[in-house]
């Protein structure tokens, strides 16, 4: 996958990061995930909130893979490839 | 039932560790990063064991019980640490295997053609380790104090002599493979426990968490209970953890073991199906705060799964000894394999400019590992007179520092040698000097630093505006120079 699509997603992942570490700092995290209502399957929402931003990460870091948009380069085996 | 289980498990992870260092060449490439022939299952237990400590198992239901819902923050920080090495880990990869560069400080030191730059960060590297071992190895000690009612150091002694002597001989094949074996028991032992005692004590984590919110409701919200943990104290941990994570020299170093670019970037992807190992600990940490007598030290898990109203005590108190063993083997077999991979080919070879070959070098690395783990043992049975989390505050602050070289020299091709020696030496030299002043001149300390703000962030400021001052400055490097590093 190459061309301007593939930089652009590639160029805007890392503020997708940014967004979502700034979910988890002050002052999104006191405001959106630390309190203990709504609970999810008995567990505070201050504990389900990480896990969530957990979850969001993890779904966008396998698309990003899966998408080979993020420096997919393939190896050129060790130490005897080039550039 | 507790020793056996501990005896058979430590002499499977020596045959295990020593088997698998056999499979390999035994040079010293072999000892540093295993050939870079770890595939998917290999590098998913490398991260995630090493990752999760000692200090991880035992720490975080103490942290629930101290301070509440503050224990997040190691879910909090883990959901993003792992992002960096998306970014630039498949990169470090393919340069390394194609300038045969094996170690962080070696990689950098080659980017910016400076051997000054290699000893600086290995030293400061193997400063940043040493009390991290010394908490792996108080773990394996308090294990072996509970299970065999030995004492502590010489408990840590038997264990780590176990992992001394896979490491020497098996490298890092050793520990991958016994990271396979430690990583397995501690997720199995983690879950069955975390479930399996609020069911029998409170009839699930369902109810276990309505006692909480009626009795205890603090400890699920910040700030927490008193002293309390405020939204800025909070926000500084969990960021100061994401930007130094990557840059601890035992992980950064698992780049260049992988076997290929992808698989480095496949291992970010998986980790945080490991992350969720966290999550069994709080659980456990909400249980034992609900129980009378609960100790508020690293001690309060083996005091939980020994508490006389659960059924089946005594086999859960084995396999949670087991599984702290496997936390602190597998964390502490990485810091004594990758400081003394940093000591020989960081100090040593590039540092001093030794000229080793290839079997001195292996032997080298190998007698290092005793030496350190001897360190370590003297440092733990000096552990009542120094401060642990003293010394932790500066090893967190050091490998911050390597965030603006790991930055800069990867994305910004006017970073040059002469900045990223002179960016790193002003921020080690502000993050010692302000360590020590706390320590010695505490009110000259509160001049300088009146809000407590983090020294690893200080330092970091200071070291980033050096760096990219002096990188304008001064010339750029060699652009066919640049190129080698894909820049």
């Amino acid at each position: 996958m190459t061309g301007p699509v593939t930089r652009t997603i590639a160029r805007v992942a890392p503020l997708f990061f940014v967004a979502t570490t700034a979910l988890l700092v002050a002052p999104l995290y006191p405001w959106l995930g630390d309190s203990i209502e709504p609970r999810v399957l008995g567990l505070p929402w201050s504990l389900v909130y990480v896990l969530l931003v957990i979850v969001v990460n993890a779904v966008a870091l396998t698309g990003l893979y899966m998408a080979r948009v993020v420096d997919a380069r393939e190896d050129e085996g060790d130490g005897g490839g080039h550039g | 039932m507790g020793s056996a289980l501990i005896f058979g498990y430590l002499g499977f992870a020596l045959v295990l560790g020593i088997w698998a260092g056999r499979r390999g060449s035994g040079g010293s490439d072999d000892f540093i990063t295993g050939e870079r022939s770890f595939g998917p299952v290999l590098m998913y237990f490398v991260m995630g064991a090493m990752v999760f400590s000692a200090y991880a198992l035992l720490g975080t239901p103490q942290r629930v019980m101290v301070k509440g819902s503050d224990a997040f923050y190691a879910l909090a920080y883990g959901a993003v640490a792992f992002v960096p090495i998306f970014f630039f880990g498949a990169r470090v990869r393919r340069i390394g295997a194609r300038e045969g560069l094996v170690t962080q400080a070696e990689f950098f030191g080659a980017r910016f053609a400076s051997r000054r730059l290699t000893a600086i960060m290995g030293l400061a590297s193997l400063l940043a380790c040493v009390p991290y071992i010394v908490i792996q190895f108080k773990g394996a000690g308090i294990v072996m104090q509970q299970v065999l009612g030995w004492d502590p150091v010489l408990g840590a002694a038997v264990v780590y002599a176990v992992v001394t002597l896979y490491v020497m001989f098996g490298g890092m094949r050793g520990v991958g493979w016994t990271n396979v074996l430690q990583g397995v028991v501690m997720l199995a032992v983690v879950w069955w426990l975390g479930l399996e005692i609020p069911q029998q004590l409170f009839g699930g984590v369902g109810p276990m968490f309505d006692r909480v919110i009626a009795e205890r409701p603090e400890y699920l919200t910040l700030p927490g209970p008193a002293p309390g943990t405020s939204d800025a104290q909070w926000s500084a941990e969990v960021l100061l953890s994401i930007l130094g994570f990557t840059m601890w020299p035992q992980v950064f170093m698992k780049c260049f073991t992988a076997r290929s670019a992808r698989l480095v970037q496949h291992s970010a992807v998986v980790y945080p199906t490991f992350l969720l190992f966290l999550v069994p600990l709080f659980f456990l940490g909400y249980a034992a705060l609900l129980l009378p007598g609960a100790p508020k030290d690293e001690r309060v898990l083996l005091w939980l799964v020994g508490h006389p109203s659960l059924a089946g005590g005594e086999l859960m108190t084995a396999c949670f000894s087991l599984a702290v063993l496997a936390a602190s083997m597998s964390t502490g077999d990485a810091l004594l394999h990758g400081g003394s991979s940093i000591f020989v080919r960081d100090v040593l070879i590039k540092g001093a400019g030794l000229q080793l070959s290839e079997r001195v070098q292996t032997w080298t690395l190998r007698i290092t590992v005793v030496v350190l783990g001897v360190l370590g043992l003297w440092m733990m049975s000096l552990a009542g007179r120094w401060s642990l989390v003293d010394l932790l505050l500066l090893a967190y602050a050091v490998p911050v520092q390597f965030l603006t070289i790991t930055l800069l020299g990867l994305y910004w091709r006017r970073a040059n040698g002469v900045a990223a020696v002179g960016g790193l030496c002003a921020g080690l030299g502000l993050v010692i000097a302000l360590f020590a002043a706390s320590k010695l001149a505490p009110t000259v300390y509160a001049a300088i630093n009146p809000w407590d703000l983090q020294i690893g962030v200080l330092g970091l400021v200071v070291n980033l505006a050096v760096m990219v001052a002096l990188s304008l400055a001064t010339p750029p490097m060699a652009k066919s120079h640049l190129q080698r590093f894909e820049l």
